[in-house]
């Protein structure tokens, strides 16, 4: 049950990110104000209209776009950035292995949410930037997890095998350890990508995320908190959008873990 | 608790009475209508090949299986019927009337207390006594198992006692109540054999002083002829035979029963006898190895020699079974002869290409050298497929021996010559039994036709049955192909069985070696006489009359340790 509903469901949200923009009709950034908080229903705006009667739908859609695509993108770049270093350090050991991992520990004890507020401030919101910050942010996780796992895999037998047999050390590397250490990285990626939107939303509820009109459901919250009284749904309603995406992505981990080992995917 | 003491097998009053027994987890039948009994004071030993329901049969006694089991039928103790399961009662049992032991001490003990405040912990649980007089009945059970030093053990954590030790302790809680039934759950398999054989003195002297019964679950036919009254053999959940152990013995019933003896290697075989002796002559030598050491730095500066002064050397097609007990040194051999470790002292010289300690890279890759391991599982990628385990192998080496054919039919023909079928090649290494994994192993090894072969226990982890088997495939291919051999085993009789060598080592030290034949015959070194004498030798007449002469002469035969 939970091996397809989820990637479906986390299949859904992505396909409803890349086309939502083109199939909801009515333009994000087209405001009406005759036509301002419509109610959830309305023919023609599906889930209403905000303060300046802009489509909630279509904005909801086009923050999809960018929400997900930096979570996506940051994610993949802290993935490769935190294996790389991981591996590397966990294979060459020595004093690689001790700048390398101490380097982390220093990423790792620098409060994340201080150092995106002063990249930010620094370099003013734009959507690199966010993922730039968000990047370095979580590659100290997954190289902590890369350097864990490929010491684990590298004492067992079948490492002293390829030696054996005479196996280069990139061949060890790729052909042996990395199918050994992904399943974690994976699960470790569906969280990294559930808190980059977390954070990602966070920033942009408090302005520093992606730069307004462009629409972003954080700045859809922030800026729904002031009708919270009146019409809750302009809350709501992004709000609900951050929290089931973040928890489909949350648990796609488990999934995805199972789906890569063979022995889950034969049965026994 | 009764004073008085059974004596070694009463008529009439039974202690455990199973009938009709049938486990299962799921719809998957554990256990099938198994009917035994216990009589006071006596040892049954239950035997069978790994699967066959041994220990979650002595599990089921104590309700142990947990929530999924589901157990029915009888299991009578003292008369009382203890299925379907009720705690209270359980609790009372559990402890004060039936024991446990299980193979791995270590497992069993929690690393984070000590010693005897584990043991005065489980004395508190069953006797109202006070923290003093715990601590005093707990020296007292240290002292009756022979745990040397109790007063400075008492206060160690389980990491700094050796497994003989812990198993001790662990044999000290469970008879601190004096149980009527000790169940023993392979409790030397994970021991030397020279404290495997202590630790069954241990157990038949507190039996005798006790008058407890004793429920033992072994592989090992030589342990059953050691300890055993009487013997159930199973089978995939069911009883095959029972009886008396010298009749079990001396006339087996079945033909299981018979197939799992002559599965037994037995130092008393003429296997090592047929083998046939055409060495090549000393210019053909394969390893050579001169005055090589290795020591190992600890972390508070302590050293440790693994191997001091090691000087062999092994021809073309001769067989070395390299034998000694745990920290012996042998596998270190082994993997220095594999290029796996680096050595500090001496040199070691493969196919004629030298290297030299100390010094030099971690890993020093030599084309001719490859190697089976003893855990076959974990020598296989869990992620590549069985076919492609073995290509990659044969790539790897084929930058030093361009002639290596690595296409799938080559493969394929690979498997069937170590009895596998040619379907295997596309399957992963959990879809294979771990016979199966091993037949991999051995085919990956011979694979790059390679002149010197490390075996490293490459059986120990099997069942008899398939031990057997599998040796024989090995022996076939090395008389085939004659590459030299170093064969790594605890068990002197395996090594017997294979080898035409015979290299007996001890802290790091060759301390005998010689034709195979000759050593086992006349061993010179006390040490090599100590392993000789503590294998249990699967034959209960023979091995009453070795614990006889053992008792006459003190016990002090036995190796220097504990």
């Amino acid at each position: 049950m939970k091996r397809i509903l989820l990637p479906t469901l986390a299949g859904a949200l992505v396909l409803f990110a890349i086309v939502g923009p083109c199939i909801t009709p009515g333009d994000p950034l087209a405001q009406n104000i005759v036509a301002r908080f419509a109610p959830v229903g309305t023919p023609g705006h599906l889930l209403g209209t905000d303060n300046f009667g802009r489509d909630v739908l279509a904005r909801i859609a086009a923050g999809a776009q960018v929400e997900l695509f930096t979570a996506l993108a940051s994610t993949v770049i802290a993935l490769t950035l935190g294996v790389l270093i991981g591996v590397t350090a966990a294979y060459t050991r020595g004093l690689t292995e001790g700048v390398l991992m101490r380097g982390v520990d220093v990423m790792l004890s620098i409060p994340p949410l201080i150092l995106a507020l002063l990249v930010v401030a620094a370099l003013g919101p734009s959507v690199p930037t966010l993922i730039g910050v968000l990047a370095l942010l979580f590659t100290p996780g997954f190289a902590r997890v890369a350097y864990g796992q490929t010491l684990s895999v590298r004492s067992r037998p079948f490492i002293q095998a390829a030696l054996i047999f005479g196996a280069p050390r990139m061949s060890i590397i790729r052909g042996q350890i990395l199918p050994n250490i992904i399943a974690p990285l994976l699960a470790q990626a569906s969280l990294t990508i559930a808190s980059a939107i977390l954070v990602g939303s966070g920033l942009g509820f408090l302005g520093l995320g992606i730069r307004p009109p462009l629409p972003s459901w954080g700045g859809m919250v922030a800026d729904g908190q002031r009708y919270l009284a009146t019409h809750p749904m302009l809350m709501i309603v992004p709000g609900l959008f951050v929290v089931t995406t973040i928890l489909t992505f949350s648990v796609l981990g488990d999934t995805l873990r199972e789906l890569w080992d063979p022995r889950e995917r034969r049965g026994r | 608790m009764s004073d008085h003491i059974h004596s070694a097998r009463p008529a009439g009053g039974k202690l455990l009475a199973v009938r009709g027994l049938n486990i299962a987890f799921g719809d998957k039948k554990i256990v099938k209508d198994l009917s035994f009994d216990i009589t006071p004071g006596e040892t049954l030993a239950i035997v069978g090949e790994s699967g066959s329901g041994k220990s979650v049969t002595a599990l089921s006694l104590l309700g142990l299986l947990g929530p999924r089991a589901s157990v029915t039928g009888s299991i009578g103790f003292q008369g009382e019927e203890l299925v379907p399961y009720d705690f209270d009662r359980l609790t009372r049992l559990r402890g004060n009337e039936v024991s446990i032991i299980f193979q791995e001490p270590m497992a069993a003990l929690n690393p984070v207390y000590k010693i005897g405040q584990q043991l005065a912990g489980v004395i508190r649980n069953h006797l109202k006594l006070s923290p003093a007089e715990a601590r005093e009945r707990a020296m007292e059970l240290l002292r009756k198992v022979k745990l040397p030093m109790p007063e400075i053990k008492y206060d160690q954590f389980p990491f700094e006692l050796s497994g003989g030790q812990l198993q001790r302790v662990m044999i000290a809680m469970a008879i601190a109540c004096c149980p009527k039934l000790l169940i023993a759950d392979e409790p030397t398999t994970a021991l030397d054999v020279t404290v495997q054989a202590r630790i069954l003195d241990l157990l038949r002297e507190l039996q005798a002083e006790m008058g407890m019964s004793i429920l033992f679950i072994t592989h090992d036919f030589g342990v059953v002829a050691d300890i055993a009254d009487r013997v159930l053999v199973m089978r995939h959940g069911e009883k095959v035979e029972t009886g008396p152990v010298e009749e079990l013995f001396s006339a087996p019933r079945e033909s299981y029963t018979r197939m799992l003896l002559s599965a037994v290697p037995s130092l008393k075989g003429k296997d090592f006898l047929e083998k046939p002796a055409e060495l090549a002559d000393d210019s053909d030598i394969v390893l050579d190895m001169r005055d090589v050491g290795i020591t190992f730095f600890g972390r508070r500066g302590e050293t440790m020699k693994a191997l001091d002064g090691v000087d062999i050397a092994i021809k073309r097609n001769e067989v070395v079974a390299l034998v000694g007990e745990s920290g012996s040194g042998k596998s270190t051999l082994g993997n220095v002869a594999a290029g796996l470790l680096r050595i500090n002292r001496g040199q070691v010289a493969i196919d004629g290409i030298v290297r030299q300690g100390p010094g030099a890279g971690r890993h020093i890759h030599t084309p001719g050298v490859s190697m089976v391991f003893q855990d076959a599982n974990g020598s296989l990628n869990p992620r590549m497929r069985i076919g492609a385990s073995l290509r990659a192998a044969l790539k790897w080496s084929r930058r030093y021996k361009p002639e290596l054919d690595c296409s799938d039919d080559h493969i394929r023909q690979l498997l069937a010559e170590v009895g596998l079928a040619p379907e295997l090649f596309n399957r992963f290494p959990h879809e294979l039994s771990g016979g199966q994994k091993q037949r991999v192993g051995i085919a990956r090894a011979l694979s790059v036709k390679p002149s010197l072969v490390v075996a490293d226990e490459p059986t120990s982890a099997l069942d008899v049955s398939v031990q057997k088997t599998v040796l024989e495939l090995f022996r076939r291919l090395q008389q085939q192909y004659g590459f030299a051999c170093i064969f790594i085993t605890h068990d002197l009789s395996l090594a017997a069985s294979i080898s035409n060598r015979l290299v007996v080592m001890n802290r790091g030290r060759i301390v005998e070696q010689g034709a195979t034949a000759e050593v086992l015959a006349n061993p010179a070194d006390a040490y090599t006489r100590a392993l000789l004498d503590s294998i249990p030798l699967p034959d209960p007449a023979v091995q009453r009359a070795r614990r006889a002469e053992h008792y006459s002469v003190g016990g002090a035969s036995y190796g220097s340790r504990a």
